[in-house]
């Protein structure tokens, strides 16, 4: 005879059993985990210690902090939600992160406020022993620094944009404004996905001209624009208003310590943030400050592996993410290029990078941005005569339509702003063909061309009215020749006027090279330069063309 | 069309309208004030005359539109800057970028009033004041770039708008819209300082 309920009954005791079972190992095994490495902490911590009344140079800086009693830490003060200030109070992910490690070595910690610009010159001049501030792991920057493994969090880039609006992918900023950080490697992706880039030196500034409707699109670290923008943390309005479009190049995040600290405070640090990782600390850090942990989960189920720690408690190396490698090839003239930047600063004391030069995408961009902006300045000027001739035909016509119709074109397009003729021949060419390179500088001549076309043929007609006998029109442009040539300079000046339908030409093209390579005063002086003279070659050859040719 | 052009829209347009206004007189102001100092020292020749002849002609041919990217991304404000206080950098740069045209352009007209002046010719020496009414136009027409570095002016406003708007036949209509409003703005100008013009020509006969 069988009974059914006590044999489910013992079936589900034996699962609870086996259950609990796998419950204790696995908590034994982390225990131990995390037990190997709090005792490898303590052992070199003490080790240190003994040290402190020696003149042993060994691990100074690790020997400083552990005797001192105080770690530096260089943190962010406006990043939100990582590292920014409650008043005069250090708060954030970071921030929190830093207190921990403290804790860990038994220390006080001071925060020293770092950027993106300084942070790496700020360790390197050992006014901070850690730098602890949103720092992408990636190869050009392990060349200078140290960075610490494991990695304390992982993002991508962003791009946040108003819920209405249609991207989804790279592809889809062609030609489009969006907003970026300066420096950000990411900016090279969007940059080459023809986007027109606007720089911001400030998240908050950046997030602040999403508010005010100066930037529709902004791409950002993935962390950061949760945080402030899309997240639960984020303001209402602008959670309600905007969203995350897409995201792209995850980058791993990591502490930075001094080269020659590697062996010993890189590697302390190394076994406090694995046991870290198998402990949920950093979970329950992120999850404090409203930052998102799906990385955290990820490595804390990688380093609660056992192969990931050793039994000697270390850290195995395999476990350890890669490093971002976000750095353009070399050009073949960069070592002279550098060359030549050390000369300006030693003997000139001029600190001035040329990254346009040195590296191949930035040159690349740099060599199409001269080309394609010359191109749209001659061929403004051709299209800018055209359309004098052609609409003063139309005003000049037998047929009274067309004669009509001639004079408004001319009363429009004369007294139109031209960046609203770019935008609608921007719209209307979108209807009927696909976006690119040669359909933007088709747009931007004849936008450039009508504008300034329709002053030249107001001056054509002006002429014919003043010298009714004049039927030739090469004799009226002669008689009309210095209102001519002013259209043709203006013209040339309007042109960088390009950029804003996403023509890649030089202001375009160098704009997206300084927003990631971070260099701007170069960059947007030789941009000026470039413009200037430009136009007074313009304003000679057109003088030339006047005073000799037709005098 | 209704869908995109409503009485918000408007109002909000009108607005940021003010804002185009407020920059050229901001630069109109500048350009005086540089443009007719910069007169008096070319109206005597010499090295200091040649020399503000050559930063004249290289203001003359500095395009706006790069101008303002560069003063944007050069100059580094401090919170406690004065300025920044009460206008944003966008706009700073905006005005900045218009008044190398305004000084170039104001020193040339007012160097024209000075030799008048000197011939005794007051009335010619008078039609800078057309002239300068001429300058503030262009450079009410020429703000309109400021929508490239998120000036809240006329075009930012009708191009935030035009974004939120699905149907492209709506944007067309919105973009063209716009445009009318400028045109008709900027006609009823460009007669205006003709009848100025006419008016001065007159009394100078």
């Amino acid at each position: 005879m069988t009974y059914p309920v006590v044999t489910n009954v013992m079936r589900y005791a034996s699962f609870l059993v086996l259950c609990l079972l796998v419950h204790c190992v696995s908590a034994q095994s982390l225990s131990s985990q995390s037990l190997l490495v709090s005792s490898t902490i303590k052992e070199v911590r003490e080790q240190v210690l003994k040290t402190c009344s020696t003149d042993s140079v060994s691990g100074e800086t690790l020997k400083k902090i552990i005797c001192s009693g105080e770690i530096h830490f260089g943190i962010r003060t406006n990043y939100k939600s990582f590292g920014e200030l409650d008043g005069d109070k250090n708060v954030g992910f970071e921030v929190d992160l830093a207190r921990q490690i403290a804790r860990e070595l038994g220390v006080h910690p001071i925060f020293v406020s770092v950027g993106p610009a300084d942070r790496i010159a700020v360790l390197l001049e050992k006014k901070v022993d850690v730098v602890l501030a949103t720092m992408a792991h990636t190869s050009a920057r392990a060349a200078v620094v140290e960075f610490v493994r494991p990695h304390y969090y992982s993002s991508g880039t962003s791009v946040v944009g108003s819920r209405s609006s249609d991207v989804e992918s790279l592809r889809d900023l062609a030609a489009k404004p969006i907003c970026v950080p300066l420096g950000s490697y990411a900016n090279m992706l969007i940059a080459q996905a023809q986007a027109r880039l606007l720089i911001f030196d400030r998240p908050v500034r950046m997030v602040d001209a999403l508010r005010y409707g100066a930037c529709a699109l902004i791409a950002h670290d993935e962390s950061l624009l949760h945080a402030s923008v899309t997240g639960p943390k984020a303001p209402e309005a602008l959670r309600d208003k905007y969203e995350k479009k897409f995201s792209f190049a995850d980058v791993p995040w990591g502490l930075a310590v001094r080269r020659e600290d590697a062996a010993s405070l890189g590697r302390l640090l190394g076994l406090i943030l694995a046991n870290f990782h198998v402990e949920g600390v950093l979970i329950d850090l992120a999850r404090k400050n409203g930052v998102s942990d799906d990385f955290l989960l990820q490595q804390q189920k990688l380093w609660r592996e056992p192969h990931c720690i050793s039994s000697s408690g270390d850290v195995n190396p395999a476990c350890f993410l890669p490093a971002a490698n976000l750095t353009e090839p070399e050009t073949r003239i960069a070592q002279r290029v550098a060359i030549f930047q050390t000369w300006l600063a030693t003997a000139a004391d001029i600190k001035l990078t040329f990254p346009m030069m040195t590296g191949k995408i930035s040159l690349e961009l740099f060599l199409r941005g001269m080309v394609v902006s010359l191109g749209v300045v001659v061929l403004s000027i051709f299209s800018t005569l055209l359309f004098s001739v052609l609409l003063f035909q139309m005003m000049v016509s037998q047929a009274r339509p067309v004669r009509i119709f001639g004079r408004l074109s001319v009363i429009t397009l004369a007294n139109s702003p031209t960046i609203l003729l770019l935008v609608l021949g921007y719209l209307i060419a979108t209807s009927f063909v696909v976006y690119g390179l040669g359909i933007a500088i088709f747009i931007s001549v004849l936008a450039i061309g009508a504008n300034n076309g329709a002053n030249g043929a107001q001056a054509l007609s002006e002429v014919n009215r003043l010298k009714p006998g004049e039927k030739k029109i090469t004799e009226l442009a002669i008689n009309a020749k210095v209102q001519l040539r002013a259209c043709v300079i203006n013209a040339a000046k309007t042109s960088p006027v390009a950029a804003f339908i996403g023509t890649p030409e030089l202001l375009s093209s160098l704009t997206n090279i300084a927003s990631f390579t971070g260099e701007k005063f170069a960059t947007y002086w030789f941009v000026t330069l470039f413009y200037i003279a430009v136009v007074q070659a313009v304003v000679l050859l057109s003088a030339y063309v006047v005073d000799r040719k037709y005098r | 069309m209704m869908n995109a052009i409503d009485i918000v829209f408007v109002k909000r347009f009108i607005e940021a309208f003010y804002v185009n206004m407020t920059v050229a007189c901001a630069a109109l102001v500048i350009g005086i004030l540089i443009g007719l100092p910069f007169a008096y020292v070319r109206q005597y020749g010499g090295l200091p005359g040649r020399c503000v002849g050559f930063v004249n002609g290289l203001l003359r041919a500095s395009p706006v539109f790069v101008l303002m990217f560069l003063v944007m991304n050069i100059w580094s404000p401090h919170s406690g800057d004065l300025v920044l206080v009460h206008f944003d950098l966008p706009y700073i740069a905006l005005v900045l970028a218009l008044s190398s045209y305004s000084v170039s352009v104001i020193s040339d007209v007012c160097l024209e009033m000075l030799a008048r002046f000197r011939e005794k010719d007051m009335e010619s020496a008078v039609l800078i004041v057309p002239n300068l009414f001429r300058i503030f136009t262009v450079l009410v027409m020429a703000t309109s770039v400021g929508v490239a570095v998120g000036v809240q002016e006329a075009i930012t406003v009708a191009l935030d708008r035009m974004e939120s708007l699905s149907s492209r036949s709506e944007k067309i209509w919105l973009i063209l819209f716009v445009l009318l409003c400028f045109v008709l703005f900027f006609a009823t100008a460009r007669y205006l300082v003709e009848l100025l013009v006419a008016f001065f020509k007159k009394k100078a006969r």
